[in-house]
């Protein structure tokens, strides 16, 4: 189903840690631990841009939604969260700094307010209409942030941690967020969570403890599936809609990429693929 | 960064996956020695661990290991402490949690006369534990826990008299062992062949010290060194294939002796010592650097990282407390590997692009499509057809199931407005029909059948005008009566083998002697004048003919009251219900009551009598009354396809969703039907488009955009979900976007363009590399509208000019236009910064092109040609504008002139300068007419390479093409007022009012 396309050579001088498309799929944008994001033409195989913060790795990208232009947030292990926009060149619109790692960012879904994990286990919210101030910060885990998602209609965003605890955080106007569920069903970190790109309630989690778990967020948290992979799942991908779904993980020092596709009632299966 | 304290002078943490927060550490003070297993949350805001189990020792503990082991009798694996007595006791990890009464497994004893100073399993083998005490010495408990071989590592002993200090198992080759003694040697052993392979002393090293020595868990020939030695407190990192001294010298940094060493098992660049001088400094080997460096206020004696939980490790000091702390992070160079993603993947459409580790090239993978038994080929296929009754004619040909051909067939009726088509549809032959009654009368009935012909696509009789009508009038009418009761009973009789008189055997008098009985009686009455009661007579003994003959030679009155009586006293089922609702002209009557297997009779008869209007209401009658009393979804989508009601037939096809084959065919219905249907309805909007929605979304999971594009172009102008996708499929990057680019007008863009703020940039020196030296403006509006200015300009210019209703055509047809952007401004409101639903859909911007285009069509009528150049900007994305029919489908109309003169400007637009301003227009209009050729000559070698997508893109525009003769359709239908009436305007906003 997956055949190897094409490779892009990604000109960083170290690990990559995030790669991300933008809304229409034309550009790729990644980052590493040399501290650049590097900007790719996928049409043209070439690369149109290049940002360099600091020395600090960079561990996470988000693209904001098109209607803002092109717009890229980034973090760093120093603890910088930045605000990238392309005019002629990329120039930084805003940037925060915060004490420790901050390790995920991801904008609102067509909104320009970004949520931010950091090692210490704060969310920090930043908002376009506040000139990027601080919109909220509280502590939302106690230990390491590892991973963050904002479900589709941008009402919930899920947060996961070191602790290895899920949590759902509930977005209603004015209000502060308020904490709507707890999961505990991982036995170990839990490195990615992601939302069903169409469905606001299904989420899929996955950690060190191997195992990846579909939940349906209803009136309580209900696991829909498990699949135990047996290795460090570190990041989670859905395509567009959903069908199919990409565990990232580690065993033993080599790294795996293993393809789910979607069948009925959101249960995933294995597909052979790569 | 401190996070919980506890008692003990010494600690180690358990590797278990499930348990990794437990901590056992041993406590010697006054009271005796004892070991504690500490549980902690980190989500729990107390500073303490919680105590889960203690173990009472005898005697002081000197060294503690915790290793899983035989996991079904130790499930939570045991726990080895080596005593000042020189014994190594083992324990239960589980039942000292569990506060069972005795949790020791087994004691080793004589070992050693003086303590046990250092204890490991072999993580390989849990059933090795390597000792030092005096010497170096293995238990291996495989056999019996109770009574382990105790073995040494070989000969000669490399340490001499020296005591141990510290052994390590090596962490990829099981059998390899490493001992460090206090005179400052270390050795490691080959226990396979039993005897020492090597060995190094720091020659700056003095003895009665303490040596650390660890393994390097990734580089199995690596071994880290840490001296307690307050002149020279090195690490120091040897590699055995380069015995001649240490590969990495750790100094300067901790004042006194390092007394504890620990390799950060989760990520093996980093080392952790502790010294007497209280400072703890995390050391990354491979950049030779200190990763962090804390000043606590004791002396160190343990310190050990967690297995399992990341940058946390626990602290003991000298004088027995115990602390876990974490890694500070954030604040220098390196980062953590835990923190760093080596892997990663993300999709776009149908690619997904990859990194790893290793490789520093991403990899992009592409998505095949899939087309499960050729469903979206086949929809292609379909919406490339360019008009509809060409789609009709395109499933009637391809249609294999026969319940989907028969609404197809119902359609195609519909659509050709024909009464013969109706009845062939409904499964009567008009011609059979007509024979059969010939054959029986003798006569020739077929005259009239032309005449209705030749009245062309009316599907009614001429209605009777009772005041005025002629003789021969009344004479067919007769005959009609006669032949249609003889031929509908012999239907009755043949086809529903139903049970009812017929009208001649009922009791008619035979009698032909007009002089007796009740002949002579109507005789006397019409001698005397008493018609009346000549008719009553004849009724009476059923010489209705007779009756009805004088009634109608009487007045207008009596004949209508005859009929009505002789119609009202019939037992006649059929005549009852049937005959008398035809000649009353009361159709709606028939389907109340009609027998609704043959409902297919009532319909044609209705179609026949109909001369109100009133079709359509009957054959929705009908279908409700199929839902309502059989629940017969089938017969009842049928009549609601003929009654042309889109919301009833929609209703029952919301349903037909259980398959992408079901829902496929059921969206290419309703793209039929949502142009023939006659009301607007909300509600069908709102179905079709969830159905468009359900389908797009199949389409785009099977990487068929085209199939989706083609879809969503069908969708209201309200969805903005189907406005969204439209985009998406119209400017992302995927293999069908080419081919969508073609045949598509550029959808407006659905979201409302907003500007980003500055924020306050703190650090000076992050500053991108590339970042240009202008500040960012700020403008109020988005920069597509310095664009958009100009053209406003232009726009006004063209609207004065015209000052007729294009103005509105225009200002509606251009995605660009200043209403619309009025609208997009004024009416969408600022989404709100969290919105708990989507935000609002922008207002009707520009609805995509086929919505639109019959409100144009309307308003075309004749544009003055100097408006086209302006037309055309909103359908700039036409590339390859069709002007000759495709040629694959034969039947296609020819665009009609207005759009020709379109494309012809559009072509020209797209190979010249910009356009002269505006004011000059009406002076260039010759000059263009000119150069429209010229290019138009140009243009024809392109457009033959360009022939397949042209028809692909006739078949988005060709609503626009058919318009025209659709609106001469319906004048022409609208001056006869005959059924099935025109397909009324509907989908595509109301035109905004006219700029002033």
């Amino acid at each position: 189903m997956l055949t190897e396309s094409m490779q892009i050579n990604s000109g960083h001088q170290s690990m990559i840690h995030d790669i991300k498309y933008d809304y229409y799929g034309d550009k790729l944008a990644s980052c590493g631990s040399d501290g650049y994001i590097n900007i790719y033409d996928v049409s043209k195989k070439q690369q149109v841009g290049q940002i360099k913060i600091r020395d600090s790795p960079l561990f996470s990208l988000s693209w904001s939604h098109p209607r803002f232009g092109n717009v890229l947030a980034t973090s760093s292990y120093d603890g910088e969260i930045s605000i990238f926009k392309e005019q002629k060149d990329w120039m930084k619109v805003a940037s925060f700094q915060n004490e420790g790692s901050v390790n995920c960012v991801q904008f609102m879904p067509r909104e320009l307010f970004l949520a931010c994990g950091t090692s210490d286990g704060f969310v920090i919210l930043l908002d376009n209409n506040k000139n990027w101030d601080v919109d909220y910060k509280w502590q939302a885990h106690e230990s390491t942030i590892h991973g963050l998602c904002w479900n589709y209609d941008g009402s919930l965003l899920a947060t996961c941690s070191a602790d290895k605890l899920i949590k759902i955080w509930e977005f209603t106007n004015n209000n502060k967020p308020q904490l709507k569920y707890t999961i505990q069903q991982h036995l170990d970190v839990v490195k990615d969570v992601q939302f069903h790109p169409l469905e606001n309630n299904i989420l899929v989690s996955g950690g060190d403890d191997g195992k990846l778990r579909i939940h349906r967020l209803d009136d309580d948290v209900v696991e829909i599936q498990l699949i135990d992979f047996h290795m460090t799942i570190w990041r989670i991908a859905f395509n567009m809609l959903g069908n199919l779904l990409t565990i990232n993980g580690e065993i033993n020092g080599q790294s795996q990429i293993q393809t789910l596709k979607q069948e009925d009632n959101y249960q995933y299966s294995q597909i052979d693929c790569n | 960064m401190l996070l919980k304290t506890t008692q003990g002078n010494m600690s180690v943490w358990s590797n278990l996956k499930s348990q990794s927060n437990l901590l056992v550490s041993a406590v010697n003070d006054q009271w005796g020695a004892q070991l504690q297993f500490n549980s902690f949350n980190l989500g729990q805001k107390n500073t303490s661990t919680s105590i889960i189990g203690t173990i009472s020792c005898k005697d002081a503990v000197t060294c503690l290991a915790w290793e899983n082991f035989a996991q079904e009798t130790y499930p939570m694996g045991l726990v080895a402490a080596g005593t000042s007595e020189g014994y190594v006791a083992l324990y239960d990890a589980n039942s000292a949690i569990n506060q069972e009464e005795e949790s020791c497994v087994s004691i080793i004893d004589q070992l050693y006369e003086g303590p046990v100073s250092a204890i490991e399993f072999n993580e390989f083998k849990p059933n090795l534990i390597a000792l030092g005490g005096q010497d170096v010495l293995i238990a291996d408990i495989i056999k019996d826990i109770q009574n382990p071989q105790v073995f040494g590592p070989g000969n000669p002993n490399l340490h001499e008299d020296s005591s141990i200090t510290a052994v390590s198992w090596n962490k990829k080759i099981l059998h390899i062992l490493a001992s460090a003694s206090q005179n400052g040697l270390t050795g490691v052993w080959d226990l396979r062949n039993n005897k020492p392979i090597f060995s190094f002393q720091d020659s700056s090293a003095i003895s009665n010290k303490k040596v650390s020595l660890l393994w390097n868990p990734e580089i199995p020939t690596q071994i880290a060194v840490a001296y307690d030695d307050e002149r020279a407190p090195e690490l120091q990192i040897w590699d055995l294939r380069n015995p001649q001294g240490p590969s990495i010298v750790f100094s300067q940094i901790h004042k006194s002796g390092i007394n504890s060493l620990s390799w950060c098992p989760n990520d093996h660049s980093l080392l952790l010592t502790g010294g007497r001088d209280g400072q703890v400094v995390c050391w990354n080997y491979k950049t030779q650097s200190v990763v962090s460096q804390e000043q606590l206020d004791f002396e160190i004696a343990d310190l050990k990282w967690s297995k399992r939980v990341t940058s946390v490790y626990s602290i003991s000091s000298v004088d027995g407390q115990t602390s876990i702390r974490s890694l500070p992070c954030g604040k220098e160079g390196y980062a953590p590997k835990w923190l760093k993603p080596p892997v990663g993947s993300v999709y776009a459409f149908d690619q997904m692009a990859a990194f790893k580790e290793n490789n520093s090239a991403i990899q992009v993978y592409s998505i095949n499509k899939s087309d499960p038994d050729n469903i979206f080929e086949n929809f292609n296929a379909y919406c490339s057809v360019d008009a509809e009754q060409n789609r009709i004619q395109f499933e009637i040909d391809k249609q294999h199931d026969q319940q989907y051909a028969q609404y197809w067939k119902l359609l195609n009726a519909v659509q050709k407005e024909d009464k013969k088509e109706y009845l062939a549809t409904l499964g009567f032959s008009v011609k059979e029909i007509t024979q059969q009654t010939e054959n029986y009368t003798g006569k020739r009935h077929s005259k009239k059948d032309d005449q209705n012909k030749k009245k062309n696509q009316a599907p009614q009789r001429p209605a009777i005008d009772f005041a005025t009508i002629t003789d021969q009038d009344a004479d067919s009418f007769f005959n009609d009566l006669t032949n249609q009761s003889i031929s509908k009973q012999q239907q009755t009789n043949t086809s529903r083998n139903q049970d009812v008189e017929i009208f001649q055997s009922e009791q008619v008098s035979k009698n032909t002697n007009w002089n007796v009985g009740v002949e002579k009686i109507i005789k006397d009455n019409l001698i005397v004048g008493n018609y009346e009661g000549a008719i009553d007579c004849a009724l009476k003994c059923g010489r209705s003919a007779e009756a009805l003959l004088l009634a109608y030679s009487q007045s207008k009155e009596i004949f209508e009251q005859t009929m009505n009586t002789f119609l009202t006293t019939q037992t006649d089922y059929f005549l009852k219900n049937v005959l008398k609702h035809i000649v009353l002209k009361h159709p709606d009557e028939i389907a109340k009551n009609y027998e609704l297997n043959a409902w297919k009779e009532c319909a044609a008869m209705v179609l026949n009598s109909d001369n109100t209007g009133q079709f359509h209401k009957i054959m929705e009658q009908l279908g409700d009354r199929f839902i309502a009393e059989r629940k017969d979804e089938f017969n009842a989508l049928q009549c609601f396809i003929l009654a042309m009601n889109g919301e009833k037939c929609i209703k029952i096809l919301i349903n037909h969703n259980k398959s992408l084959k079901e829902l496929t065919e059921t969206i290419k219905l309703l793209i039929v039907i949502q142009e023939y249907s006659l009301q607007e309805s909300e509600l069908f909007d709102r179905y079709f488009d969830s159905l468009i929605l359900q389908f797009a979304n199949y389409a785009i999971q099977h990487n068929q955009y085209l199939s989706a594009a083609y879809a969503l172009n069908f969708s209201s102008p309200d969805c903005q979900r189907a406005l969204e996708l439209l985009d998406l499929l119209y400017r992302g990057n995927h293999k069908d976007r080419n081919i969508i680019q073609k045949i598509m007008e550029k959808p407006s863009f659905p979201f409302k363009h907003e500007q980003i703020k500055m924020g306050t940039v703190k650090q000076q020196s992050a500053q991108p590399v590339h970042a240009p030296n202008q500040p960012v403006s700020r403008p109020t509006r988005p920069a597509v509208n310095q664009n958009q200015e100009d053209h406003n300009v232009r726009q006004q210019i063209q609207q004065n000019y015209n000052q007729n209703t294009n103005a509105n055509a225009a200002a509606i047809n251009n995605p660009f236009g200043p209403n619309v952007a009025k609208t997009a401004d004024e009416q969408v409101p600022p989404p709100s910064r969290r919105p708990v639903q989507k935000p609002n859909p922008p207002v009707k911007v520009a609805p995509p092109p086929n919505q639109t285009k019959k409100q144009e069509a309307q308003n075309l009528q004749g544009p003055p040609f100097p408006n086209e150049p302006f037309r055309q900007e909103q359908q700039q994305p036409l590339v390859a504008p069709p002007i000759q029919p495709p040629p694959k489908h034969h039947v296609a109309p020819p665009p009609p002139p207005p759009q020709q003169q379109q494309i012809q400007s559009i072509q020209q637009q797209q190979f010249q300068p910009p356009l002269p301003q505006q004011p000059f227009q009406q002076q260039q209009h010759k000059s263009q007419i000119n150069q429209q050729q010229q290019w138009q000559q140009e243009q024809q070698q392109q457009q033959q390479q360009q022939q397949q997508l042209q028809n692909q893109q006739q078949s988005f525009n060709q609503r626009t093409q058919q318009n025209p003769i659709q609106e001469n359709k319906q004048q022409t239908q609208q001056s006869k007022a005959i059924p099935p009436p025109p397909a009324p305007q509907r989908r595509g906003p109301p035109p905004p009012p006219p700029k002033k």
